[in-house]
């Protein structure tokens, strides 16, 4: 892992959720912060006790000093608000406070902003890449929001960029001219849409949206702009995508798929982490045969499952496993002894 | 608990929802009953799981009376549509139309409407009768599973007249009817699937209406080890021991189902038919 650090300035820890990925990303940041860097950590919705231990517990969006290490690294936490820094965008990008004001009190906006598909996603590459623009740190780990799909960060700028694109908008802002008569603007194909559109959603749900687009016609250009840079950010050589998993079959499945979507789309992952493996125990002064036979049961099961994962992945990915420690999330000492304790699995090549 | 024709299956990540969906789906099956196993999305987890050749919109027969279908908005939203226009010259102009294509993508909450309006399709009678006593669904996991029920609500307030805001309405009806519509909230004996399945029960309580019941998964079933034991892997399991117990201390009361904890098993059929047995046995379901 330690080696992974080294050839890399930004880690987007990837994987679905209840795998303890916010756990392993602090790891994962408290070791690179070991080894000397100045690390900033991004967590996403953290538990209250991983919070207390990271010092985001009462959190006031500022970013949080939470331990210096002897080797001089330092690391850095931070959260994600998502609200906050999606009306800050609005606010930075409008041409107004007329015009903010109103993208604000838009009834969409404001039933589905957080909800909007991608949005999570937008506001944690802003963080990123505001971060990156700071030139203030050597190290920087992304814990990802919980998606139906990981791919589905990736993806988010894309779909973003092409809902604000200039095509869609456009054509929202041509609907705005047909109400007042000038109808012959729109294509054959596009005016037959808008038909079936209006017919299965009803004229007001186009009316709403109408004012949505075209209050977003105004800041289209900078997120248009922010997506771009964000990609790059994403695909540069200095980024590597580390998969997460907890030897659960669905995950399982997930994170092989993951690997093959990440390359397809031209990012890179390095590595996959499985957490909360059965930890190594001597067996050999152990008397009661149930413990015995339970700690056996659940090496093989592991055993089994992770030889299945190997012979299945591509080559080149790295894995590592993470025992599961049993450890009080509330004290810094317990994450700062599993960032230690990452192993590093025989794959054959 | 008797099941009802629409089963919403979710949980936390990880704490094996896509096992007891179809663990239900199976054994349900195996009584005579006619099934639909559903998931969302590309793509099918339980492809792989049951071994199939690909598995898409169109249902898929796994075993007698078991049909498995992979639920993607795009093909429910055309479903919907069609239901709409019956001509094939418009409909083709909309879907293939770029401009609507992008809309689709990323328009707030459709991907959710469209998914729940074929799931709620049959009780609506929009579009054709599907045929099957029970319709399990292997949702999303809590977070976007909320979203997901919460799209109609959102729309009907926005909407008040149209389609959007009727459908949105009805769809309401359909997924809060307790005669109709079952929720199940999967978790397992750990701190956060524990406390994220019991803050969506009560939020779907209040926000919805909607009283979901817990399942709770992988319970390991730990060796008497005795307080002064004191080699580490004893140390550890007692440990975890003690954990497990608090955890479903939290789900007391509350009528928590229990499935027992099954080691990874080759065979797939038999894996869930003994996670099957315990759910009967803990009184989810009666055969």
């Amino acid at each position: 892992m330690r080696d992974l650090i080294q050839k890399h300035k930004i880690f987007v820890c990837a994987g679905s959720g209840g795998v303890g990925k916010t756990t392993v990303s602090s790891s994962i940041a408290l070791l690179a912060a070991s080894m000397g860097k100045k690390v900033l950590l991004f967590t996403i919705d953290p538990s209250r006790r991983l919070a207390t231990c990271l010092g985001l517990d009462s959190w006031n969006g500022e970013i949080v000093s939470v331990k210096n290490f002897e080797s001089g690294g330092v690391l850095y936490a931070s959260m994600v608000d998502h609200k906050k820094i999606f009306d800050e965008f609005v606010k930075e990008n409008s041409p107004s406070k007329q015009d903010s004001e109103r993208m604000l009190k838009n009834r969409l906006y404001k039933e589905l902003s957080t909800n909007l598909s991608g949005s999570q996603e937008f506001t944690s590459l802003r963080s990123l890449q505001k971060a990156v623009d700071s030139k203030q740190y050597d190290f920087i780990v992304l814990d990802t929001p919980p998606a139906q799909h990981t791919l589905d960060f990736v993806k988010a700028p894309q779909v973003l960029f092409n809902l604000f694109s200039g095509p869609v908008v456009e054509w929202f802002r041509k609907l705005t001219q047909k109400k007042s008569g000038i109808l012959s603007i729109l294509s054959k194909g596009t005016q037959a849409a808008v038909a079936v559109l209006e017919k299965i959603t009803g004229a007001e749900f186009i009316t709403e949206l109408q004012d949505f687009f075209v209050s977003v016609s105004n800041w289209s250009p900078s997120i248009q702009n922010m997506v771009i840079q964000a990609q790059k950010i994403l695909m540069g050589q200095d980024t590597a995508f580390l998969i997460i998993t907890n030897l659960d079959e669905a995950r399982i499945i997930e994170a092989q798929d993951n690997i093959k979507d990440f390359k397809r789309l031209g990012f890179s992952v390095k590595s996959i982490v499985v957490n909360r493996m059965t930890p190594d125990f001597e067996l050999m002064s152990v008397h009661n045969q149930q413990v015995i036979d339970l700690y056996q049961n659940l090496k093989q099961s592991e055993a089994e499952q992770v030889s299945e994962v190997i012979k299945q992945s591509t080559p080149g990915i790295q894995f590592y496993k993470l025992p599961k420690i049993l450890f009080n999330e509330e004290e810094l000492a317990g994450l700062v002894e599993l960032s230690q304790a990452f192993k590093s699995i025989e794959v054959k090549q | 608990m008797q099941l009802k024709p629409l089963i919403f299956v979710t949980g936390k990540g990880g704490v094996g929802k896509s096992t007891i969906a179809a663990a239900l789906a199976l054994g349900l099956s195996q009584k005579g009953k006619r099934v639909l196993l559903v998931e969302f999305g590309e793509k099918s987890f339980f492809e792989k799981f049951f071994q199939l050749p690909r598995v898409g919109y169109k249902p898929h027969v796994i075993s007698s009376g078991l049909e498995l279908s992979l639920w993607d908005y795009i093909s429910c939203l055309r479903e919907y549509v069609g239901f709409y226009v019956k001509t094939d010259k418009v409909f083709d102009l909309f879907f293939s139309n770029q401009i609507v294509q992008k809309f689709i993508q990323a328009a707030p909450s459709l991907k959710e409407l469209a998914l729940l309006g074929k799931a709620t399709s049959q009780p609506r009678k929009v579009g054709p009768s599907l045929g099957y006593d029970h319709i399990i669904i292997d949702s999303y996991s809590t977070g976007h599973h909320k979203a997901l029920l919460k799209a109609p609500f959102g729309m009907s307030e926005v909407i008040q007249r149209g389609p959007m805001g009727v459908h949105s309405r009805e769809m309401i009806r359909v997924i809060q009817d307790p005669t109709y519509t079952q929720h199940f909230i999967v978790l397992k004996p750990e701190e956060l699937p524990v406390v994220e399945g019991l803050e969506l029960q009560s939020q779907l309580r209040t926000d919805f209406l909607i009283e979901a019941h817990l399942v709770c998964n992988q319970i390991l079933t730990y060796p008497k080890i005795s307080n002064t034991a004191s080699e580490p892997v004893e140390v550890f399991f007692r440990e975890e021991n003690e954990l497990q117990k608090k955890y479903l201390n939290l789900l007391e009361d509350k009528r928590a189902l229990t499935a027992q904890h099954c080691f990874h098993k080759k065979d797939k059929i038999a894996f869930l038919n003994s996670i099957f047995r315990d759910l009967v046995a803990s009184g989810v379901v009666i055969p």
